[in-house]
């Protein structure tokens, strides 16, 4: 079907022309259903930010790690997403027939089929797409209504994978005001969300280890179930400490979890599209008896008008079940949902409240005050309630905050649909126990790095390490380079390492991966391969596409692209396939196939030294000049 | 290296070894009356020893050729070269029965005791120079690199400058792999000329990384003291800029301070390595010519 008469026949269009794409005018943007509703002058004001393209069968659309600034939306046709770059992770190995006496490490390009790393679990690939990739068959097909390129667009993160006009086909392309004008429009937001919930929830949820073994029979009854929520950037989607009633899946965007730590915030991780959260909560790994808070979405009474969410309003809640005694409340929060959010404190054990609502600016006597008691609200509402009032309930609190750090859109499972999911899988909970426990030791870790270490220096210059830090001892190093040409001498000529980085006393902490507090490198990962596991290293995945965003991220110049050849389709000759040089994201890897690392290994003076962080820093802090490197750690 | 507690090892046996050579060389001559020399059995015992250490220890540039091979860790390596070259010492004067022997033999005693010297030397500079440098220099960057840091330095603060007073009528050169920058020249203000001749007659000139500081940047006071005075004459808008000045300044004069330091550091191993070649071939020839004569 063509939706534009007026255009001449696809195949009569030169090329350039299906380059530029065809600016629409007003009558012909309003005949396209995701624009109905949106004002006309609008609309007009955006005019040149949409262009409809149209794309012969095989065309390439977009290309995996290309910049970007543009969505696509499918009006006829269809589409082929897929990653091109093969997927193997980069492994030196020992190739030496000699044991390890000759150690020159052969940087392997390897598959998790080759060489399986630990948590290696995800089968599914997050793409910009409303579809996920199969690992064993990354290919997926886009059909009409469809919306990609949705984070590159908001986000200007790099394409996630390579599109191909599957058949003739003619999309809209547009620019970041227009696709936040279409996400404002509540029809084409309905339509979006249907197409997902219909076509993609259930592949998405099943991309997720934890529902793996969840029937797609349970799945599909589920997916009706779930609440799609949206969130702008730097909005706390759930705060630590707050009482956990659900679970949550991140479909679009970047979830920034983070964590009070003494002295500052530390930032665990950065959840791509595929992640999920809040497990933790949901079992109760973080329980407070004596002191609780619960989040409460009260839906705002009709005859409260409000002008709109800034509109100040004054929250009362009282104990009914202890004579009306006033709990306390933080500020409340109009969503554009109509529903006014606040959390409660909890001392002991209540039974009944009622909840008063006013607008704060207006008198006692002319305010609007309406009484809500628990028992006549919603389900969702009264479940939260029952999960305060039953001793035995086994949920918690976060144990980490929660904000979305773009546009972040997520699957929301409720608490009483994972609880019937765990009763009718028990595996569910299983896996929920393991992640939740990988996630808690993590923490543990964390939270036993020594107080007394100067922690603004750890935050300010990204020192605070899970795994490892090479330093250098300046008063014993000789600048000889030793520890970098045996870098490269095992990494094919490559060297991972920097002789330069931040001091610390009399110690360089040279170019390394630091696993930092807050890891910028994982932002943005158009495919989100580039991770952080429980033990908090860093990790590449397979399906990294060499787009260099992560390499660009880091502060600190650790991640390398490391290149190697692959075969590629030859663009001006289709069916030829021609040698081309693609990259991978590397870091150090600290030469785990060898028993030490080549860089300390080699340091003739001693001065290198792989170091566990926590005691090095330890004392550290406090006592400098007392620091051995020989009563060190060095860790192989 | 710095020698620490972890050599303790290498110095017992060092000084075990030289106290059992000597009573073995006392023996001798308390037994027979005569000191050992190359052709008795025990002076030929002493020579070949001391030949193997010294292929051990002239191994050592051959090892870090081959940094990635698993052979020993670099730091035993030159643990051993340090020590195991000091019992060179009383090896060699037993072997020669403490006489100096032919014109070869002079010859390499001499060459021996440069190398031994300018090994002690290094032992010394690697003691001091590193802590100093780390003391001095605290923005130290990697040596191959300075010139280019230096180049960048003086590009950036052309175009401040310019930025100031309006273009500095030289011309600005674009470090090496870098692209020009886009210069937006600024209006000139009440004393900028006074500026751009500050900068051009007093500063630019020591900014050049193939000149090396002036003496009146020597030191960190001397750069205080010569902007202090600068502030004195020039008018108090441009006072920030001079602060910008005297900190460019100082990095200059503390990259300067590593390359020298660099070169006191590493400085002494081009006597060291080629005396040590050349000491392993004329030792060669003393053994052929030994063992064919």
């Amino acid at each position: 079907m063509k939706l534009f008469a007026i255009l001449p026949p696809l195949e009569a269009v030169a090329e350039n022309k299906l380059e530029q794409g065809t600016p629409l005018s007003l009558e012909e943007l309003l005949k396209i259903s995701i624009f109905q509703g949106v004002p006309k002058p609008l609309l007009e004001k955006n005019l040149g930010a949409v262009v409809l393209r149209r794309f012969r069968k095989g065309e390439v659309i977009c290309r995996e790690g290309e910049q970007g600034s543009t969505a696509f939306y499918i009006l006829t046709g269809t589409a082929q997403v897929m990653i091109k770059t093969p997927f193997a992770h980069l492994k030196t190995k020992s190739t030496s027939r000699w044991g390890h006496l000759f150690s020159k490490m052969t940087s392997l390009f390897v598959n998790k089929r080759d060489d399986p790393r630990a948590q290696d679990t995800i089968a599914y690939i997050p793409i910009d797409a409303p579809v996920d990739l199969s690992y064993q068959d990354p290919v997926a097909t886009l059909k009409i209504g469809d919306l990609f390129g949705e984070m590159t667009c908001l986000s200007f993160y790099p394409r996630s994978a390579t599109v191909v006009a599957g058949e003739s086909c003619e999309m809209l392309e547009m620019l970041q005001n227009v696709l936040q004008i279409c996400q404002r429009n509540p029809t084409f937001k309905k339509q979006l969300d249907d197409n997902y919930r219909e076509r993609a929830l259930v592949t998405h949820m099943k991309s997720v280890p934890l529902f793996k073994t969840v029937s797609d029979d349970y799945l599909k009854q589920l997916k009706a179930k779930v609440t799609l929520v949206s969130y702008e950037p730097g909005t706390v989607i759930c705060s630590e400490g707050d009482t956990a009633d659900a679970l949550y899946l991140v479909r679009i965007g970047f979830v920034k979890v983070t964590k009070a730590f003494p002295g500052g915030e530390m930032v665990l991780s950065y959840l791509p599209r595929g992640s999920f959260f809040g497990e933790m909560g949901l079992l109760g790994y973080v329980q407070d008896e004596r002191r609780r808070s619960l989040r409460v979405p009260v839906h705002i009474p009709a005859k409260l008008t409000l002008k709109d969410q800034t509109d100040p309003i004054d929250v009362t809640v009282a104990d009914l079940s202890n004579h009306g005694a006033l709990l306390k409340t933080d500020h409340p929060i109009a969503t554009n949902q109509g529903l006014l959010q606040f959390t409660i404190s909890i001392e002991g054990t209540i039974t009944r409240v009622q909840v008063q609502i006013r607008r704060t600016m207006e008198s006692e006597d002319s305010a609007t005050t309406i009484g809500v008691e628990f028992e006549n609200m919603n389900e969702l509402q009264a479940t939260q309630i029952r999960q305060i009032y039953q001793k035995s309930s086994t949920t918690g609190v976060r144990s980490a905050s929660c904000t979305a750090l773009d546009h972040v859109e997520l699957v929301r499972v409720g608490f009483e649909e994972m609880r019937t999911m765990m009763k009718l899988f028990p595996s569910v909970q299983e896996q929920m126990k393991k992640a939740a426990e990988n996630r808690e030791s993590a923490n543990r870790y964390l939270m036993s790095v020594p107080r007394d270490v100067p922690l603004d220096d750890f935050l300010d210059h990204g020192l605070i390490q899970a795994q490892n830090l090479l330093i250098l001892d300046l008063s014993k190093c000789t600048r000889c380079d030793a520890c970098t040409e045996a870098c490269a001498a095992t990494h094919d000529g490559v060297t991972r390492l920097v002789r330069e980085g931040l001091r610390y006393d009399n110690y360089l902490v040279a170019t390394s991966c630091r696993q930092c507090m807050d890891p910028l490198c994982m932002v943005g990962c158009p495919v989100g391969s580039i991770r952080r596991k429980d033990s908090l290293e860093i990790i590449i995945e397979d399906w990294c596409i060499g787009c260099g965003l992560c390499a660009r991220n880091c502060p600190y110049g650790n991640i390398n692209m490391h290149p190697f050849e692959a075969l590629e389709e030859d663009h001006k000759n289709p069916g030829v396939m021609k040698p081309v040089v693609k990259k991978k994201a590397t870091t150090c890897d600290l030469c785990t196939d060898l028993p030490e690392p080549s860089c300390v290994y080699a340091c003739p003076h001693d001065a290198a030294h792989r170091v566990d962080p926590k005691s090095f820093f330890g004392f550290q802090g406090s006592t400098p000049e007392g620091v051995s490197v020989s009563n060190l750690e060095t860790t192989k | 290296m710095i020698i620490d507690r972890t050599h303790a090892r290498w110095c017992y046996f060092v000084l075990i070894f030289t106290g059992l050579l000597a009573l073995s060389y006392l023996i001798y001559v308390h037994t027979s009356m005569v000191p050992p020399t190359g052709g008795t059995i025990l002076g030929l015992i002493y020579g070949i020893l001391a030949f193997l250490i010294m292929a051990f220890v002239s191994l050592l540039g051959a090892r870090k050729k081959v940094p990635a091979w698993r052979i020993g860790r670099a730091t035993t390596w030159l643990k051993g070269h340090l020590w195991l070259s000091l019992l060179l010492i009383p090896l060699l004067l037993f072997h020669s029965g403490f006489k100096s022997g032919g014109p070869l033999t002079v010859v390499i005693w001499m060459i021996f005791a440069i190398v031994m010297a300018s090994g002690l030397l290094g032992i010394i500079l690697q003691q001091m120079l590193p802590r100093l440098m780390t003391e001095q220099v605290r923005m130290e960057t990697i040596y191959d690199q300075i010139d280019h840091v230096l180049q960048q330095v003086r590009y950036e603060t052309d175009i401040q400058i310019t930025q100031l007073v309006g273009p500095l009528g030289v011309e600005l050169i674009v470090p090496e792999g870098a692209t020009a920058a886009k210069i937006k020249e600024g209006i000139p203000q009440p004393g900028s000329e006074q500026l751009k001749k500050f900068y051009l007659d007093r500063v630019r000139p020591s900014l050049d990384p193939a000149v090396p500081v002036d003496a009146t940047f020597n030191s960190a006071t001397k750069i205080n003291t010569f902007f202090e005075e600068a502030r004195l004459v020039l008018p108090p808008n441009f006072h920030a800029t001079l602060d910008t000045l005297r900190d460019v300044m100082e990095e200059c004069r503390q990259l300067e301070r590593q390359k020298t330091l660099h070169h006191w550091l590493h400085g002494w191993l081009f006597c060291h390595v080629p005396l040590s070649v050349l000491l392993m071939v004329l030792t060669l020839i003393h053994i052929v010519t030994a063992l064919w004569y």
